[in-house]
């Protein structure tokens, strides 16, 4: 087991090499003059050049990357070509709100995806099962976007009993920065109702992102609770009497639960995708709105470094829901006798 | 009726389908007494197993229709059950050995919990410490002839040979005591030594606590071997009925005819024709006879009548229209 | 389940003619209603994208068209689903935004599906070589990040046009028919069937086009139909944020952000660009989950 995650964490080092050099590429194909994106067409020369030498644009571009490449290891992505500042510091500023986000809506996708499921398995083809099939032809149809635009809209102007803008209300402080995530920061520090603010924050952009995925996870569930409940196992423990709520809850959870879980760390995927847009609809000042506007105004160094932060992020996801899998299913983690 | 365990009546399964009902079991008559052993013969897809599976009502009842027929399990009807009946009934009544144990266990958990649960909800060891139970458990396994069975408590299922997770599903179907158990073509999967072997285990393990058993096969030989009273199943339908050893002296049915020739003979010219032709379409069968597309006896009356159940010695019971006329003389046609 | 095993062994007897098999392909698929309704929505879409500058009510809408007497009417008689800011009829652009949405998902599929699947069929076929762990580590880098992430940063990167958001999807495309296509040829090519026109010495593109590839269509055409939907919906978040088609031309994910601005007195500027997107992605993907069943060995 062990050697098992080393190997997989080698392997995503590798990788991330791997995305440090498409990343790197793709920002300096960039057409025309970095420089000149950089500071714009009215900057002096000499400024230019200076940043040519900060980004070691004179050199070839193998030793260009190695340098960038020695500046990202040691923690240093550049200077942000927007804010002026290192980007270092824009993303341990932005990081936080995202990462309280992305787990937030972690929280909605798991809860939502067993409860639905479990709900619709358990009384399939009733009205229950019809409902939340609807649900999920929903959660296809309507991109994350679309979602959070909606909503915004409900609660902005129908229905303003929900915050819809930013991490807090206008004249709540943030509390003390210890993790960065609100909540939790709020509760550690008995500012209870900052983080209650927090969270109101937090709901509807969370619900946004999460509900595509939810939805459409809980009919993965659903259908593997059902294809599981036909199955010889399940006749068997049946007919020895066991009692039907520990035949559910054991006994056909847990073997249906390995593919539900892994079509929620594909769908993890999409979720920090949909963030970059959804961020910004709801102005929550996280790594993704960051990214997105790094992104629209061509700002390099942020762009390298956001992706690079996204990717690492999406490696420890992937590699946590395989050790969740392998902890559900023995046959992932020791091998047959045959 | 005193030591009867199992008594079925005109018992009639359907499965629904996109095509319609699928008869699958058709008007059976059956039971078993106490201590006896009882085999139900017939080839892949005749309602055996799913007549079983109703027995203890582990089949979706959303997928099938009962229309008519009675099942009693020791004098309690056992469709009329309310939950806890069902629950007491699996617990204490009747044990079912599945006949594919590659897939009878959970992959997901220790042959330990599994036991361990089955143990723990039978309420045959009321206050028994977990220590006690464990042993319990233990004492099955060794009783199926495995060793080491602190390792095998530990392992899961598809870490053990197809051999070894046969016996753990017939230990689970007697670590607690139970009136019946239904054997399901236990040894299909298995090769022939071990077939022996755990035939042998099965028939004194019943004998010794005096239960009753249903062995479920295609193969006349083993049933010869094991059980006192045979069953023959066709097409959803019980074609004949007798003591073992009568059927071996008058095989009766065409189709028990058919089956014997199927049993290949060390002397005599290697194996023989079988039966032609498949299982009858359950969702149309024919009208009358189940067997009259595949019988060389056939007749009009076959096509179009159902046959009845004749008596033709004590205890003898055959459904063909060749000895509805006179009992006894066309016993002796059929052999020929 | 017997029943189905002697429909086989029937099979097997009279072997089938490709007419029954068009058939029994046509029995599964139509099984599913939904699969149905997806085939009709799809048809709709396609007819929509085809027709949309000769059926719409205003074609002249589509483009810099400014009407300011009639901006931000409501849906009605004349504007069946109300007018714009600019007296635009949203009707005809949301007609129209469906050809870009479909030419779309079929650029980027008619580019990414090849080029995957051929570097899968290299990869598999190759089980085990340098050529394998070259090809695949380079398919997992482009899956190390979200799709859309690394889709908007080259979108971004570029000159924002429709060409460069449907390059931008395409490059974050073919990975996934790689691997796709990896799984399945590197254990097909184990079987006797390959082992045997090595043996008589067929060329390795024999092997992977004639011999392999045949076995990875069923996957590869399911996941096409099932495809259509996210690429549709990827265009949209990328023209959402204005990296796809450049303004006055009409696109989905524009329309539902300028409608945004107007919110919530000209609401039909947001809905019917939604409706519109959610009507194909749900097409599609009903009509994939058709096709997979369609494809599907067991089941009744």
């Amino acid at each position: 087991m062990l050697k098992y995650i080393i190997k997989r964490l080698l392997l995503g080092v590798l990788v991330l090499f791997g995305t440090s050099i498409l990343i790197f590429a793709i920002a300096r194909v960039v057409p025309g003059d970095v420089a000149t994106i950089a500071l714009g067409s009215r900057a002096t020369d000499s400024a230019k050049e200076a940043l040519r030498e900060e980004l070691y644009l004179n050199d070839a571009l193998p030793v260009q990357y190695v340098k960038w490449l020695r500046d990202v290891l040691h923690g240093n992505f550049g200077n942000s070509f927007i804010t002026k500042r290192p980007v270092s510091d824009d993303v341990r500023q932005f990081l936080p709100a995202t990462a309280e986000l992305a787990l937030v809506s972690g929280i909605f996708m798991i809860i939502g995806t067993f409860g639905l499921g479990l709900l619709a398995g358990r009384y399939k083809n009733t009205w229950v099962d019809g409902v939340i099939r609807v649900l999920s032809y929903v959660g296809i149809a309507l991109p994350a976007f679309v979602v959070g635009t909606f909503l915004l809209l409900l609660f902005g102007y129908a229905l303003p009993i929900l915050p819809v803008l930013g991490r807090l209300s206008t004249g709540v402080t943030a509390p003390p920065d210890i993790t960065g995530l609100y909540i939790i920061d709020g509760i550690i520090t008995g500012n209870f109702s900052v983080a209650w603010d927090a969270f109101l924050h937090l709901l509807l952009p969370a619900f946004a992102l999460a509900l595509g995925p939810l939805v459409q996870d809980a009919r993965v569930l659903r259908s593997s609770l059902v294809d599981n409940s036909h199955k010889e196992y399940m006749l068997v423990s049946t007919g020895y009497g066991l009692p039907g709520s520990l035949l559910t809850r054991k006994y056909l959870l847990k073997p249906s639960a390995t593919s539900a879980i892994t079509v929620m760390g594909m769908d993890f995927a999409s979720l920090l995708g949909q963030a970059f847009l959804v961020e910004k609809i709801f102005n929550w000042p996280g790594i993704s709105r960051y990214g997105i506007n790094a992104m629209l105004n061509k700002d390099l160094n942020a762009i390298c470094a956001v992706v690079l932060i996204i990717g690492l992020l999406f490696f420890i996801v992937n590699l946590a829901v395989d050790l969740i899998i392998s902890a559900l299913d023995p046959r992932m983690r020791i091998g047959g006798s045959k | 009726m005193d030591g009867r365990v199992l008594n079925i009546e005109d018992l009639s399964i359907w499965y629904k389908t996109y095509r319609g009902h699928s008869k699958v079991v058709d008007h059976i008559d059956l039971f078993v007494d106490r201590g006896e052993k009882v085999g139900l013969v017939g080839e892949s897809g005749c309602g055996k197993t799913t007549t079983m599976k109703t027995i203890l009502r582990v089949i979706d009842p959303s997928i099938i229709d009962i229309p008519n027929g009675k099942i009693e399990f020791n004098g309690k009807s056992v469709l009329g059950m309310n939950k806890e009946e069902l629950l007491e009934l699996r617990r204490k009544g009747a044990s079912m050995i599945s006949q594919s144990p590659m897939s009878a266990l959970n992959p997901v958990f220790t042959i330990g919990q599994q036991l361990m649960d089955i143990i723990k909800y039978s309420g045959q060891y009321p206050g028994a410490s977990k220590q006690q139970m464990v042993e319990v458990a233990k004492e099955a396994i060794t009783s199926v002839m495995l060793s080491d069975p602190e390792r095998i408590m530990e392992s899961y299922p598809h870490q053990l040979s197809g051999g070894m997770r046969q016996r753990i599903c017939i230990a689970s179907s007697l670590v607690t005591t139970r009136d019946l158990l239904i054997a399901d073509e236990p040894c299909t999967a298995l090769d022939v030594t071990i077939q022996d072997q755990i035939h042998r285990m099965l028939r004194e393990l019943v004998e010794e606590k005096g239960r009753s058993l249903i062995m479920i096969t295609h193969s006349l030989g083993v049933a010869r071997e094991l059980v006192d009273r045979i069953y023959i199943m066709y097409g959803g339908n019980i074609v004949e009925r007798c003591r073992t050893k009568d059927l071996f002296r008058n095989p009766s049915h065409p189709y028990t005819i058919g089956l014997m020739e199927c049993v290949p003979r060390l002397s005599g010219g290697g194996l023989s024709a079988g039966i032609y032709g498949y299982v009858p379409d359950y969702v149309n069968p024919p009208e009358g006879c189940r067997f009259c597309p595949r019988c060389k006896f056939a007749t009009e009356q076959c096509r179009t009548m159902r046959p009845p159940h004749v008596e033709i010695e004590p205890d003898h019971f055959v459904s063909c229209f060749q000895y509805a006329k006179t009992a006894g003389e066309g016993g002796a046609a059929g052999h020929e | 389940m017997q029943e189905n095993e002697l429909k086989k062994k029937k099979k097997g007897i009279f072997s089938p003619s490709t007419v029954e098999n068009l058939k029994i392909y046509r029995y599964k698929f139509s099984r599913n209603k939904l699969s149905v309704v997806g085939f009709v929505l799809v048809c709709i879409s396609v007819f929509f994208a085809l027709f949309a500058p000769y059926i719409v009510p205003h074609p002249e809408h589509i483009g810099a068209f400014v009407d300011y007497a009639n901006a931000g009417q409501a849906p009605g008689a004349a504007y069946w689903f109300g007018s714009d800011n600019m007296g635009r009829d949203i009707f005809s652009r949301v007609i129209y935004s469906f050809r870009g949405a479909l030419l779309m998902s079929i650029v980027v599929l008619v580019i990414a599906v090849p080029v995957g699947t051929i570097l899968g069929l290299i990869a598999g076929y190759h089980h085990g070589t340098w050529a394998d762990t070259i090809i695949m580590r380079i398919t997992d880098v482009f899956l190390s990040v979200p799709a859309l992430i690394l889709a908007l940063c080259i979108a971004s990167i570029l000159k924002p046009s429709m060409m460069n958001s449907m390059l931008a999807v395409t490059i974050m495309w073919w990975p996934w028919y790689t691997r796709l296509v990896y799984g399945q040829a590197s254990s097909v090519s184990g079987e006797y069937f390959v082992k045997n026109a090595e043996l008589v010495g067929a060329s390795k593109l024999h092997i992977m086009l004639k011999e392999i590839l045949p076995n990875c269509l069923s996957p590869i055409l399911t996941k096409m139909a099932l495809d259509v939907g996210w690429v549709i919906l990827m265009g949209a978040s990328l023209s959402f944020v204005g990296l796809g088609e450049q303004p006055p031309t009409p696109a989905f994910g524009q329309m539902i952000s300028d409608g945004a601005g107007y919110m919530p007195d000209l609401w039909w500027m947001t809905i019917f660009p939604a409706i519109g997107v959610a009507f194909m992605i749900l097409g599609f993907n009903f009509l994939g989950d058709g096709i997979r069943d369609m494809f599907d060995k067991g089941g009744h």
